[in-house]
């Protein structure tokens, strides 16, 4: 998705991420708040792999 | 099979199961040093050794696998009695609370410095993240790791003293050692399962799988038949009595509404059968082979539906009051078919109505309060229930000796223990021997009897010695948790802030019995409406009962969600108004010489009196705040983007035990050597109750801390004391201690008197240990020896009573400042400064350790810990796995305790309670926080990060 472009900011990885993501509700979170921190962890771990490198 | 391996530098040669763990494997050897906090999950850390220098959790280790190893204990450090550097670095930094995780600390700690001598704050969090403690805080072992440190290198490494206080005292308000921190630190024998022989049989529980449902028939019959299997106890042949197990003063403010195995099942892991056996394994296969047949019924399984018109009913029996009448209008006639209800006094409650307790009061006119006001705000906050999780899950150990049943116990309340389970089984009170053991924590969760009636009826029933110890799953279920509450608060006030009326409604959830069902809601608002001051006030309290885990006593006492409601509302009318928050506190809160009147309307059960409050120290308290967190210049902005910081302060108070109720008795003894035996009834639960009997015996008595030797919380050797809650046990207990003290002196001067023919207004105790007169002298060595020989003196013993009218107050202001992330709503602590009046310190360090320990289990319950349930009742975490408590990880990066003592003129040597009051800053202060981060205000505990980035409009 992001190959061979500088990478987004993480707003806009959150945003186009976001859409491609499921989760199932439990006692941990709703589906909705998974969604919302996988696209958010992928945000930051892309960001900072960019740093190491 | 064999295995050969070395351990504490020894060869050894065991036979054990290929399966076995090494911990089994150890304990089953004596090596008791090994503690279980988690049941073999491998989360808690306390079963820790070094396996060839690794530190490893005993309990993931196959005995199998230590085979050619070397295996160290704490027992390798504590030879001949001696204490390593780590061990005496964890006593001078005062991390020995309970002592239960200390062992694992000890060995942690020295794997450490063993690679890092001089390790950094990180390596210190590594070495320690896998070790859980709920007493401390973990904020000491920092120091604790530094003092090692030193004193590798340089062994003569004194010390930094620490804040002392009362300089005109030789050892109040000094730091000494905790008097059973040496034995702890050495993880020598001193918890109940410590005490346990080899032919104890092994009680297991049967508990139910449903949340509501009758008990339509149930047969043991083939479990009786089973190997091993010794008795079996059912609802059908259980004494027929109903009971409270809240370790209360008699008589109660709690329903008599459970009994030893109940028809009907109210809760997920309610009692269902024991299964008494000679092996666990036996016990666990007997349960098996118990068939069961239920009627399920619709569960209550919140407040709402708990008082939802057409509800289902939790309790169906007869309701009786043995002294006053129901309330108008509620229900007494029993279905005939469940088990009764019984009331001390009346509660204004209707159990056939869901509704376990109320009472409603109030001062002024608050009608007329609310018209005057230019702002009026309500706001509802809601506590979620959340687990007291001492480290030590409940134990019991109960034998029957010369005709008397004896219970080791790891409880608060010795004496109400002695009283429950004494009319739970049907025999007087003078069979039984209660013998409180070192506690593993308690944090309310022991001030009730939460297992010992069955083990004592087992043993009493069969003669057989009986060990019942609750495993985590079952701590989460079916022990006590904090009550879950919904508080509405309604504020007004003019422009300028002053208030100008304050309302207060909680509504609390008791699970399925009542135990503390009026007191804990009550202590809501007992403990918060009286901080601020306002001539129209009101509240009511309503306790439901429902079909979740049953709900109890927890540090705090239900104060910690009164207070965040008003906290948190006060914050918002602060808002509302454009005020500074902390200049609407200013505005409202109590001062020296405020006349509390709310105060007549907030008795325990019975009528209150107002008060007119001494000095006050929150003005001190707020302004040292102020002054470290730079609240008047704008606060401190991120570097980060995706951060953003907010402060919050609040103001909180506690009591000092329960005036005009309690009573705490204690005896000292001089013997032969001059030196003292104190026998107190407190409850010591590792709070460091018996270091502040000590000091109390010492300093009176001109000796030194070595001198006193303290028995305390055996009912058969002790005097009666109410136990430790309410934080009763410094002012109650220790204020015994003071009396007993006094009086032994008192008696020592005048039998010295008849001795050196001098007038005891002549004479003088001084240290160390002598009495002195204008002409001659005599130490207390030669005067016991004397009084004992014959000389017609007798023994010289001191008896010490001490009850009260008088209300002592600590009060504390705490300040937090928090970064939020405002992608993933997750919260970090960066600051948290605890300003605390406790009175006089007795023990400084040991007071400071508590407030880390109350903080630190206040930012959990604040921000994670959270009972989950499924839509039928049934508990979700039932391990530290899925139900997080603090590890060093989550200590505050800046966590500062400060003592800013108003001494009281009733307390022991001026001195206050200290711990409790330290749970009820948390939760507020980082709501307010937060919403100063972020904008958006949480009124849910716990913070999580899907509720704060709900409260943010991101979901």
């Amino acid at each position: 998705m992001f190959e061979g472009r500088p990478l987004p900011t993480k707003t806009d990885i959150e945003r186009a991420v976001l859409p491609l993501l499921s989760a199932r509700a439990d006692q941990r979170g709703s589906a909705e708040y998974k969604c919302l921190r996988g696209a958010a962890l992928l945000a930051d771990t892309l960001h900072a792999a960019e740093e190491l490198s | 099979m064999k295995i050969n391996f070395k351990l504490n530098g020894r060869a050894v040669s065991w036979a054990c199961e290929p399966g076995e763990s090494l911990r089994a494997c150890l304990r089953r050897k004596g090596i008791v040093s090994v503690r279980d906090g988690c049941d073999g999950e491998g989360s808690c850390g306390l079963c820790a050794v070094l396996l060839d220098g690794r530190l490893v959790n005993s309990c993931q280790i196959l005995a199998p696998q230590a085979d050619g190893s070397s295996v160290l204990t704490v027992d390798f450090y504590s030879k001949d009695r001696t204490l390593s550097i780590v061990q005496r670095a964890l006593i001078d930094a005062s991390c020995v609370q309970c002592g239960y995780c200390t062992p694992a600390v000890v060995l942690a700690l020295h794997e450490l410095l063993e690679r890092r001598p001089k390790p950094s704050d990180e390596e210190l969090r590594d070495a320690l993240s896998g070790t859980l403690c709920r007493c401390t805080g973990y904020e000491q072992f920092y120091d604790a790791a530094r003092i090692a440190s030193e004193r590798m290198a340089n062994p003569d490494y004194v010390v930094p003293l620490g804040p002392e206080f009362r300089p005109d005292l030789r050892h109040v308000g000094k730091d000494r050692d905790k008097v059973d921190a040496q034995a702890l630190a050495r993880g020598e024998k001193a918890f109940v399962e410590d005490r346990v022989e080899s032919d104890a049989c092994h009680l297991k529980l049967l508990m139910s799988p449903h949340a509501h449902a009758w008990i339509k028939r149930i047969d043991v019959s083939k479990a009786l038949e089973m190997p091993g299997v010794v008795d079996i106890v059912t609802h059908e042949n259980c004494p027929d009595q109903v009971y409270t197990t809240a370790g209360q003063g008699f008589p109660e403010p709690s329903p008599h509404d459970q009994r030893m195995f109940p028809r009907k099942v109210r809760h997920v892991g309610d009692r269902v059968a024991a299964v008494l056996a000679e092996t666990p394994e036996e016990a666990q296969a007997a349960l098996a082979a118990i068939v069961v047949e239920y009627e399920v019924l619709k569960p209550v399984l919140s407040i709402a539906e708990a008082k939802a018109p057409g509800a289902p009913i939790v309790h169906h029996g007869d309701i009786s009051y043995v002294v006053g009448d129901p309330p108008a209008g509620s229900s007494t006639k029993g279905d005939g078919r469940d088990d009764p209800i019984i009331y001390q006094f009346p509660l204004h409650a209707d159990p056939h109505r869901n509704l376990a307790a109320s009472v409603a009061d109030g001062i002024g006119d608050v009608e007329r309060g609310f018209a005057e006001a230019d702002v009026v705000i309500e706001r509802t906050y809601i506590g979620k229930r959340v687990q007291c999780t001492p480290m030590e899950p409940h134990v019991v150990y109960a034998k029957v000796d010369a005709d008397r049943l004896v219970i080791h116990a790891s409880t608060q309340v010795p004496w109400h223990l002695r009283r429950i389970v004494s009319r739970a089984i049907g025999i007087p009170e003078n069979k039984v021997r209660v013998i409180k053991e070192r506690v593993g924590g308690g944090f309310g969760a022991k001030q009730d009897i939460v297992l010992e009636d069955v083990a004592g009826f087992m043993a009493w029933k069969t003669r057989r010695p009986v060990l019942f110890r609750y495993d985590r799953a079952m701590e989460f279920m079916t022990s006590r948790t904090r009550h879950g509450m919904e508080i509405t608060v309604k504020l007004g006030a003019k422009k300028d802030g002053t208030l100008t009326a304050m309302e207060m409604r909680v509504d609390a959830d008791t699970g399925p019995y009542g135990q503390h069902c009026l007191t804990v809601p009550m202590n809501a608002v007992s403990k918060s409406l009286p901080l601020i001051l306002c001539d129209n006030a009101r509240f009511e309290v309503k306790t439901y009962y429902t079909n979740l885990s049953p709900a109890g006593a927890y540090q705090g006492y239900g104060a910690p969600k009164g207070s965040f409601a008003l906290q948190g509302t006060l914050a918002e009318l602060a808002a509302e108004l454009g005020m500074d928050q902390l200049d609407l506190i200013e505005k409202n809160r109590v001062r020296s010489g405020s006349r509390i009147e709310i105060l007549r309307s907030l008795g325990e059960g019975r009528p209150g009196s107002p008060v007119t409050l001494g000095e006050c120290g929150l003005g001190e308290m707020i302004e040292r705040g102020r002054k470290a967190f730079a609240w008047d210049k704008p606060k401190p902005v991120s570097g980060d983007a995706d951060w953003k910081i907010g402060r919050g302060a609040v103001i909180i108070q506690q009591g000092s035990g329960l005036p005009g109720l309690d009573s705490a008795n204690a005896e000292l003894r001089l013997l032969t050597d001059g030196t003292l035996l104190m026998l107190s009834g407190g409850a010591d639960l590792g709070t460091g109750l018996d270091t502040v009997t000590a000091k109390a015996a010492a300093e009176i008595m001109g000796l030194d801390m070595l001198d006193v030797t303290v028995v305390s919380g055996d009912t058969d050797t002790t005097p009666f004391d109410k136990g430790a809650y309410a934080s009763s046990g410094t002012y109650f207990s220790g204020n015994a201690a003071v009396r007993a003290a006094e009086d032994l002196r008192d008696k020592c001067i005048k039998v010295a008197s008849q001795i050196l023919g001098e007038a005891p207004a002549d004479l003088k105790l001084v240290p160390h240990g002598v009495i002195r007169g204008k002409r001659g002298e005599i130490s207390l060595a030669k005067l016991a020896h004397m009084a004992t020989q014959g000389e017609g003196h007798g023994d010289l013993v001191g008896f010490g009573n001490f009850k009260t009218d008088h209300a002592a107050f600590p009060y504390g202001a705490h300040f937090v400042e928090a970064a939020v992330n405002i992608r993933t709503g997750d919260v970090r602590l960066r600051r948290f400064h605890a300003y605390q009046d406790c009175g006089t310190p007795i023990n400084p360090a040991l007071a400071i350790g508590q407030i880390y320990g109350g903080v630190m289990k206040a930012i959990g319950h604040s921000l994670y810990e959270e009972l989950l349930y499924d839509g039928k009742g049934k508990p979700l975490n039932l391990g530290f796995t899925d139900y997080k408590i603090p590890s060093i990880y989550e200590v505050p990066d800046d966590f500062h305790v400060e003592l800013v003592p108003v001494e009281d003129e009733v307390g022991p040597f001026g001195g206050k309670s200290v711990s409790e009051i330290s749970l009820n800053s948390a939760a507020p202060a980082i709501s307010i926080a937060i919403h100063d981060a972020v904008g958006a205000w949480c009124r849910v505990w716990p913070f999580t990060p899907e509720r704060i980035l709900r409260a943010m409009g991101k979901l």
